[in-house]
C-alpha cells in the first residue's frame, strides 16, 4: 500500500476506532513512517540500525546476496510488508529450502497478525501506528513473500478483471505507470532465485498498491492456479479490521481475533470509502484527506518525512527513548523481533537466528539492547505498582 | 482443470523448445566432430589412411545432408508440439515418431554399454548419455503432456 492508504486512510480509521485527532495524526504518521525509515535515514538521524523497517531500492540494489544479508532483507519485508500466513504450512514433494520460502508467503487473518495487534496493546501511538501498517499490507501484498525468492513471487500471466485484457509491463523504473493508459512497470525477469527482482510483488510491479484495480494473475508457487484480486473490496476489509484493530489496541474491545471486521462502524461510509477505493491512484490520497477532515473537523496535515528527526537528534541518550522517533525505533525492534522469533522457532533460518532472552540472556545485534533494557524497565515499573 | 491445462500446455511447448535446442546442438556437435576428428570419422568409413586428407566432396555433401536432416526432424517434433500445446494441430503423427526416436536413442546407449567395444571412451559416453537422457526425457513430456491435453480438452468438449 501507499501513502494514501498508510497514512490518510489509517488516519480516518484512527477516528472511527475513538482516536482524537492529534492521537490519530501521531499513529496514522508513525504506519506512513514504516516506509520510510530505510538505514539511511537512521544512519542521518543516528537512530539504530536494527529499527530499519524498509530499505531503499538504492540499498537494495547495493545489497549482496550471502545468508546474511539475504537474512537481514527477510527481517525486514517480512516483519512489516509481508507477514508470513502460515510458517507451519505444508506442501508435498518439495525440498525444505523450498518449504523454508514458502512458508513466508504474506496472506491475511494470519496468528502472526494477532501477535502483532497484541504486541501494540498498551505501548505507544508508534506502536499502533506499526501494527496498522502491517495489518493493512496483509491485504495489499497477499500472496507474496517478503524474501527474494525466484520459484515463489515470480508472477505471469496478470489480466484486467475489468476490460478482459491483458497487462503488459515494462522496466524502465524511471518512466513509472500511467494508470490511465494502462502502462505499468515491475522488476525484470531474473531466474536467478535469490534476486532483488525477485523480493515481494516486484514482479507484479505496483498493481498490489493500487486500490482501484482488479486483476488476475499466475504465482510462481500457485501450481498454475490464477488468483484473482480484487482490491477495491479487499482495501475496505483491510480498512474495517484496522478499525477494529485499534478499538482493541485502545481496550475498547478485550480480544483481537481473526476475520472479525468491525463493519458496524464503517457501514454508513462504505459508498463514500468505495468511491475513493475506486479513483484514480493520483486522487485517492486528497479524498482520504478530505474524508478525514470532514470526520474529524480539523485539518490534516500533509505528511512530511522529517517531520520529528531534529527532534530525536537533539534530545540526550537518556531522553532519545522518550521523543516521537526514540518511541517509533523501540516499537518497530520490537515488532522485528517478534516476528523473526517466530519464523526461526517454527525452524526456519530465512529470518536469521533469534535468541530467547529469557533462557540465554542478552546475545546477538548491540542495538536490540537498548530495547531489552527499556523492556526490563517497563516489567520493573510494573513490578514496583508503576504505571 | 483450468490449471491442469495450463500447466500440460506448458510442459509441452517448453518441452518442443528443448528439442528444437537438442536438434541444434546434434548438429552442432556433428560439425565440431567433423571438422576435429575428420581422420577417425573417414578410417571409420574405410578409407584409406593416404586418401584421408584429400578433400571428398560426396562426404562432405552426405555429413551436410545428416545434419540437415537431423535439424529438420528435431524441429518438425519441437514445433509439432507447440502447435498442439496452442491447439493447431489436427494430427498428432509426431507422438509415435517421438516415441520411436526416444526409444531408438534409449538404446543404441544401453547397446553401447553392454557391447564392450574397447574404443569407447566411457567418460564422453557418460556425458553423451545424461545430454541425451535428457532430451529423452523431453520427448516423454511431450508425449504425456500431449495425451493429457487432448484428455482435457475432450472433457472440455464435453462439459
Amino acid at each position: 500500500m501507499q501513502e494514501d492508504f498508510h497514512y490518510y486512510a489509517t488516519y480516518c480509521a484512527a477516528l472511527l476506532a475513538g482516536y482524537k485527532h492529534d492521537e490519530a495524526m501521531q499513529l496514522c504518521y508513525s504506519a506512513q513512517l514504516v516506509d520510510c525509515c530505510t538505514q539511511t535515514m537512521l544512519a542521518r538521524t543516528g537512530g539504530p540500525k536494527a529499527a530499519a523497517t524498509t530499505q531503499l531500492q538504492l540499498e537494495l540494489a547495493d545489497a549482496s546476496t550471502d545468508p546474511i544479508s539475504l537474512q537481514e532483507m527477510t527481517r525486514i519485508w517480512a516483519s512489516f510488508h509481508f507477514l508470513p500466513k502460515d510458517l507451519y504450512a505444508k506442501k508435498k514433494r518439495c525440498s525444505l529450502r523450498y518449504l523454508n520460502k514458502y512458508r513466508l508467503i504474506c496472506d491475511v487473518n494470519s496468528d502472526l497478525l494477532v501477535d502483532t495487534v497484541e504486541l501494540a496493546r498498551g505501548e505507544s501511538l508508534q506502536a499502533a501506528g506499526i501494527a496498522m501498517h502491517v495489518l493493512a499490507d496483509t491485504w495489499a501484498h497477499r500472496y507474496f513473500a517478503g524474501t527474494p525468492s525466484f520459484v515463489i513471487n515470480n508472477a505471469s500471466f496478470f489480466h484486467d478483471l475489468e476490460s478482459g485484457e491483458r497487462i503488459k509491463f515494462s522496466h524502465n523504473p524511471r518512466s513509472g505507470d500511467d494508470t490511465e493508459k494502462g502502462l505499468f512497470t515491475n522488476s525484470v525477469y531474473q531466474t536467478s532465485e535469490n534476486s532483488i527482482m525477485n523480493l515481494g510483488h516486484g514482479r507484479a510491479g505496483h498493481l498490489p498498491d493500487y486500490s482501484y484495480i482488479r486483476y488476475s494473475f499466475m504465482p510462481a508457487w500457485g501450481d498454475f492456479e490464477v488468483i484473482e484480486k480484487d482490491n477495491p473490496a479487499e482495501y475496505y476489509n483491510a480498512f474495517a479490521q484496522m478499525v477494529y484493530a485499534m478499538k482493541y489496541i485502545r481496550g475498547e474491545v478485550e480480544t483481537f481475533e481473526k476475520e472479525v471486521y468491525d463493519t458496524d462502524s464503517v457501514e454508513k461510509y462504505k459508498e463514500l470509502i468505495m468511491e475513493i477505493l475506486k479513483s484514480s491512484p493520483d486522487k485517492t490520497a486528497d479524498y482520504w484527506k478530505r474524508f478525514g477532515e470532514k470526520l474529524s473537523g480539523r485539518e490534516v496535515e500533509d505528511f512530511e518525512g522529517r517531520k520529528y528527526e531534529e527532534e530525536y537528534m537533539a534530545a540526550d541518550e537518556e531522553g532519545k527513548s522518550e521523543t516521537y522517533l526514540g518511541r517509533f525505533f523501540l516499537a518497530a525492534m520490537r515488532q522485528k523481533s517478534m516476528v523473526t522469533s517466530r519464523i526461526f522457532g517454527s525452524g526456519n533460518i530465512l529470518a536469521g537466528v533469534s535468541i530467547d532472552y529469557d533462557i540465554k540472556g542478552f546475545k546477538g545485534i548491540r542495538d536490540y539492547r537498548h530495547m531489552v533494557n527499556e523492556q526490563l524497565k517497563k516489567i520493573e515499573e510494573a513490578g514496583n505498582g508503576i504505571n | 482443470m483450468d490449471a491442469a491445462y495450463r500447466k500440460n500446455q506448458t510442459n509441452l511447448i517448453f518441452s518442443g523448445i528443448a528439442i528444437i535446442a537438442f536438434g541444434i546442438w546434434s548438429a552442432l556437435k556433428l560439425i565440431f566432430y567433423m571438422g576435429t576428428n575428420r581422420a577417425a570419422v573417414l578410417m571409420n568409413l574405410g578409407f584409406m589412411a593416404a586418401d584421408v586428407d584429400s578433400p571428398e566432396l560426396v562426404i562432405n555433401i552426405a555429413a551436410g545432408l545428416i545434419i540437415g536432416f537431423s535439424v529438420l526432424f528435431h524441429l518438425f517434433l519441437g514445433w509439432s508440439a507447440i502447435r498442439d500445446a496452442i491447439g493447431k494441430m489436427r494430427f498428432r503423427l509426431y507422438i509415435p515418431i517421438a516415441a520411436i526416436y526416444g526409444f531408438g536413442v534409449f538404446s543404441s546407449y544401453v547397446d553401447e554399454l553392454f557391447s564392450h567395444r574397447v574404443d569407447v571412451t566411457y567418460g564422453t559416453l557418460f556425458i553423451s548419455f545424461i545430454i541425451d537422457m535428457t532430451s529423452v526425457a523431453a520427448l516423454v513430456f511431450i508425449i504425456v503432456s500431449s495425451k493429457n491435453l487432448k484428455k482435457i480438452r475432450r472433457e472440455k468438449a464435453r462439459a
